[in-house]
């Protein structure tokens, strides 16, 4: 079977997307109405007008992260990520950047497991220019690849993991999770960062192969929101993509679904005051079935304070802080409890009252009250963060690189204003089950005895 | 098609060479298929950039409550959502000597139960409502956020009636509030960014001062907070005397008013001793400069670090000051963006760090600038060096792109904040509790398009190492010798409180 699943073919015209607000009660509306249609290069293409504002975005999402690496490359679709602002032939140097923000534009990018999102925003003057900015980097980016580049771009991203990982309290746990939860050999099996290592490693010849395999307009799809023209944006696409080469990409197999953590527990020493765990579960996919209803549970446990775990632990004076939520990937995802230990409390306190709470979702499932307040909560959430155009391209991009279509925001909501108290305990008991879990425990690391016992301090980050 | 004409001459041409003398070279039909050239590359050059189109933000509706506070309302109809922001001078300032977070513990624990409502009980109402609702601290006020939608928004403004006229204050939840406090202060302390914008203010205005220290507190001056402290501080700054409302959404002003009126509105009275925010007097330059050094550098030692937190301080402009955009464009071009100066040198062309910042950040009476980057720990003498060239050479000016990318980064981040309700209200919050007018966001970007660059050069120049201050939150033994051979050779190693 296909790694990536079949593009179906697109709708024609525009599609109304009615979204129903309002969950509990209340029957708003608001809707977001896009056009989608597919060039014959493959590339998926949806524009979302807004004249709300003069600014456009432009949102590129190539179905390709870490999960498409290869052996001994962790980190590569990142650093990758990075090397598509180092110039081509037509545009060298910064001229990304440089050109963009001379004209009041600005961009950024990101990587996860399953995709690569590359976003410019800006005053609509530039719209040409995005288009023909991500058109010529997606048709030339390779060609124009180097070893100075390439080197420069791997120390930047080192120091990305030294900021990010090695230098962020307790963020050194989230280096041991793939290998805790995971298989290898399952994509998912390192970390979106890589290894230094590996970052080593990567060749300029590894760039180009990832990037003609890869960087094809049939692996990607274009969002174009804002305040623009359409029939000059079309004529625009057109013109810039369209004579960009279609590839075959290569079938991937399917990895099985993993059900529990490899490895029961890993303890790691960081240099913080206050021990933490971190229990993370396997659980459905993005937008698959289970997947809101574990979206929910998140909300329900540790989304602000009357949710579950935070009466428990906070309130009860067992930790600082806690958070539950789902991280939703393609290949399964995994849903992460996390907790820091209030002062004196040390972690099996900790860990005997999550399990506790979780096992008592199977007598108490959500209440009447919890329902209104996941759901409204949820409701609020998601009306919020579609306020932003550059969200909003997002999202549409996100459907359809999850779901095949752009045209799911109904659905989406629907799976969540279905989501019932005992779909949501079942949920709990078949995936959250504290057997289940992988557990990350960050201590607080010893301190060295002092060399002479007579020297005074001579300060700390504590 | 060129392709064919080109077939046709280069054909003739051969007949000639061929021919003998005197012939002529008589057309005639050659069977040479087309050949199709290369069509022309649609991404050889790119477009043309047009002519911008304006943009008029939006200017807020004005009205005052019967119990004297101020109200702005911006309505924004395109979804069923309304934030609320409700500031009242005071803030950190009026901490105590020794009893550092009194305001900021006040301020939270303004959620933890009023009216009829326990802590749970409050919690459980806002949250059932879907409201998002926060209070906090900063040096000169308290400010208190609620986000929702329209159809919660009565419920909303009642709780909030209720979180400023009977706030609680139960024992339990001051001291669960207290040492939740305590241990976010303690966390932030190990975050080497948190670590040195918390140290900061103690050595830039001095211990004493009533800027000198954290909003959110002193892990020292929390402890010794009492819930006197707490109770005094909501009396004497939760008044409406000085207070100013700023509402956007899917609201009128005549809806604003009617519904605020009952909440905030006549049952909130108005007491003469409201807080006057106090302007900060003028920092001399080379305050606190050591003798032998060129400006003060302390560190907080990380042992095993693997990058330095470098975060520079150096005097900037009040708000409202004429010059401000002028050193608001210097301070973009300097490290405000992908291709500010510092990312280019320090990121780009070093691989230094992951990239570096800089913001021009006014404050009543006397603003700062801050520099901050992340460096890797075995390259942060030569990166310091590189960072002081930089601000020396900036003080020389910048060129004419710099200063249009930087105008069009300021428009554009205006432009992006009035993408949401919560970014409407709070832009013209800022705005409404610093004294400036509802017209305040058009005349800055006004301002900032008239921007030169001379005037640029005339604030950058005033840049002066001399009076800076430099925080790093590093590993000593592995850092010092770099940072002695870029000149800093005093330094003095700190705690991070």
């Amino acid at each position: 079977m296909p790694f990536l699943p079949a593009l179906p073919r697109p709708l024609a015209g525009l599609v109304p997307v009615l979204a129903l607000l309002g969950l509990v009660g209340t029957a708003s509306a608001a809707e977001i109405p896009f056009e989608r249609y597919e060039l014959a290069n493959g590339l998926q293409v949806v524009l979302v007008q807004d004249h709300s504002l003069p600014q456009v975005v432009v949102d590129t999402w190539y179905r390709v992260g870490s999960g498409n690496e290869q052996v001994g490359r962790s980190g590569f679709a990142h650093l990758f990520e990075h090397l598509m602002f180092m110039g081509t032939h037509r545009l060298p140097g910064a001229g990304i950047d440089n050109l963009m923000e001379a004209n009041g534009g600005w961009n950024n990018a990101w990587t996860m497991e399953d995709a690569t999102n590359y976003y410019d925003v800006g005053p609509p003057a530039l719209l040409p220019t995005l288009l023909w900015i991500e058109a010529d980097r997606m048709q030339q980016l390779g060609q124009a690849m180097t070893k100075d580049k390439l080197d420069l771009q791997r120390d930047v991203v080192k120091n990305e993991r030294r900021q990010s990982y090695e230098d962020e309290p307790y963020a050194i746990g989230e280096l041991e999770v793939p290998l805790l939860m995971y298989p290898k050999g399952h994509p998912y099996d390192h970390t979106v960062i890589g290894t230094h290592e590996d970052l080593t490693a990567a060749s300029v010849e590894d760039v180009k192969q990832f990037f003609a395999t890869w960087y094809v307009p049939n692996n990607a799809s274009l969002v174009v929101a804002g305040d623009f023209d359409p029939a000059q944006v079309k004529r625009l696409i057109e013109q810039y993509f369209g004579t960009i080469e279609k590839k075959p990409l290569p079938l991937l197999p399917v990895p099985a679904v993993v059900d529990r953590a490899q490895k029961t527990r890993v303890t790691l020493t960081d240099d913080v005051d206050y021990p933490q765990i971190n229990l993370y579960f396997h659980t459905p996919s993005s937008f698959q079935p289970g997947d809101a209803e574990v979206q929910l549970l998140g909300s329900l446990l540790a989304d602000g304070e009357s949710s579950r775990l935070y009466k428990r632990l906070v309130i009860g004076g067992l930790a600082q802080d806690v958070s539950a939520y789902q991280m939703p990937t393609m290949h399964g995802s995994l849903f992460v409890i996390s907790a820091t230990a209030a002062d004196g409390v040390n972690v099996a306190a900790m860990e005997t009252a999550i399990a506790a709470e979780l096992l008592d979702l199977e007598k108490n499932p959500p209440s009447g009250p919890e329902m209104e307040r996941v759901h409204n909560q949820f409701d609020y959430g998601f009306l919020d963060t579609l306020q932003s155009l550059q969200n909003r391209a997002v999202q549409l991009n996100q459907y359809w690189a999850y779901t095949g279509s752009p045209d799911y925001l109904a659905k989406d909501l629907a799976r969540f204003q279905d989501a019932t108290p005992e779909a949501i305990r079942d949920a709990a008991a078949r995936w959250l089950r504290p057997e289940l879990a992988g557990v990350v425990v960050i201590e607080p690391r010893p301190e060295d005895p002092p060399a002479d016992p007579k020297a005074s301090p001579a300060g700390g980050a504590k | 098609m060129s392709a064919t004409i080109w077939n046709s001459r280069f054909n003739c041409a051969v007949l000639l060479a061929l021919a003998p003398l005197g012939a002529a070279c008589a057309p005639k039909p050659v069977p040479v298929a087309p050949i199709a050239a290369p069509a022309p590359d649609p991404l050889a050059t790119p477009p043309v950039i047009g002519a911008a189109k304006p943009f008029v933000p939006p200017v807020p509706l004005v009205a005052t409550l019967s119990n004297s506070a101020s109200l702005w309302v911006i309505p924004q109809p395109a979804l069923p959502l309304v934030s609320v922001v409700v500031h009242v001078p005071g803030g950190s300032a009026l901490d105590a000597v020794g009893h550092e977070g009194s305001a900021w513990l006040s301020d939270r624990l303004m959620t933890q139960g009023s009216g009829k409502l326990d802590a749970t009980a409050f919690a459980e109402t806002v949250e059932r409502l879907g409201i998002q609702l926060d209070v906090s601290t900063d040096q000169d006020g308290s400010w208190l956020t609620a986000s929702m939608k329209k159809d919660q928004l009565d419920a909303a403004l009642g709780l909030i009636s209720n979180m400023v006229l009977q706030p609680h204050w139960g024992t339990g939840d001051y001291k669960r509030e207290r040492e939740l406090a305590i241990g976010e202060l303690t966390q932030g302390q190990q975050d080497p960014p948190t670590a040195a914008a918390q140290a900061a203010p103690r050595f830039w205005w001095g211990a004493k001062h009533r800027w000198g220290h954290p909003s959110e507190g002193t892990v020292k001056g929390l402890a010794a907070v009492t819930v006197k402290d707490v109770q005094a501080y909501h009396a004497k700054v939760w008044t409406a005397s000085g207070a100013s409302i700023t509402v956007a959404g899917d609201i009128t002003l005549s809806e604003a008013q009617t519904a605020l009126e009952g909440t905030l509105g006549k049952p909130w009275v108005a007491k003469p001793a409201g807080v006057k925010v106090e302007a900060a007097q003028p920092r001399a330059v080379g305050a606190g400069q050591l003798a032998d050094a060129p400006f003060r550098t302390v560190l907080i030692d990380s042992p095993d670090a693997a990058q330095t937190m470098f975060y520079l301080v150096f005097p900037g402009l009040p708000e409202g000051d004429a010059a401000l955009p002028a050193l608001r464009a210097g301070t973009i071009a300097l490290g405000g963006s992908f291709t500010s100066r510092l990312n280019a040198l320090l990121r780009e062309k070093k691989g230094y760090t992951y990239g570096a910042k800089a913001r021009a950040q006014p404050l009543p009476g006397r603003g700062v600038v801050v520099v901050s980057s992340r460096i890797r720990t075995d390259v942060t003498g030569e990166a310091m060096t590189d960072l002081l060239g930089e601000l020396k050479s900036i003080q020389q000016g910048i060129n004419v792109a710099e200063l249009k990318k930087a105008q069009g980064a300021f428009l554009q981040d205006q432009v992006e904040a009035m993408e949401s309700v919560y970014g409407v209200a709070a832009t013209f919050a800022n705005y409404q509790a610093s004294g400036f007018g509802p017209g305040q966001l058009a005349a800055d970007l006004a301002a900032m398009d008239a921007v030169t660059l001379d005037q640029v050069k005339a604030q950058m120049g005033a840049y002066d190492i001399r009076g800076a201050l430099v925080v790093l939150v590093g590993d000593k033994a592995k850092i010092e010798d770099g940072l002695r051979k870029a000149g800093i050779s005093t330094i003095e190693v700190v705690e991070a409180e």
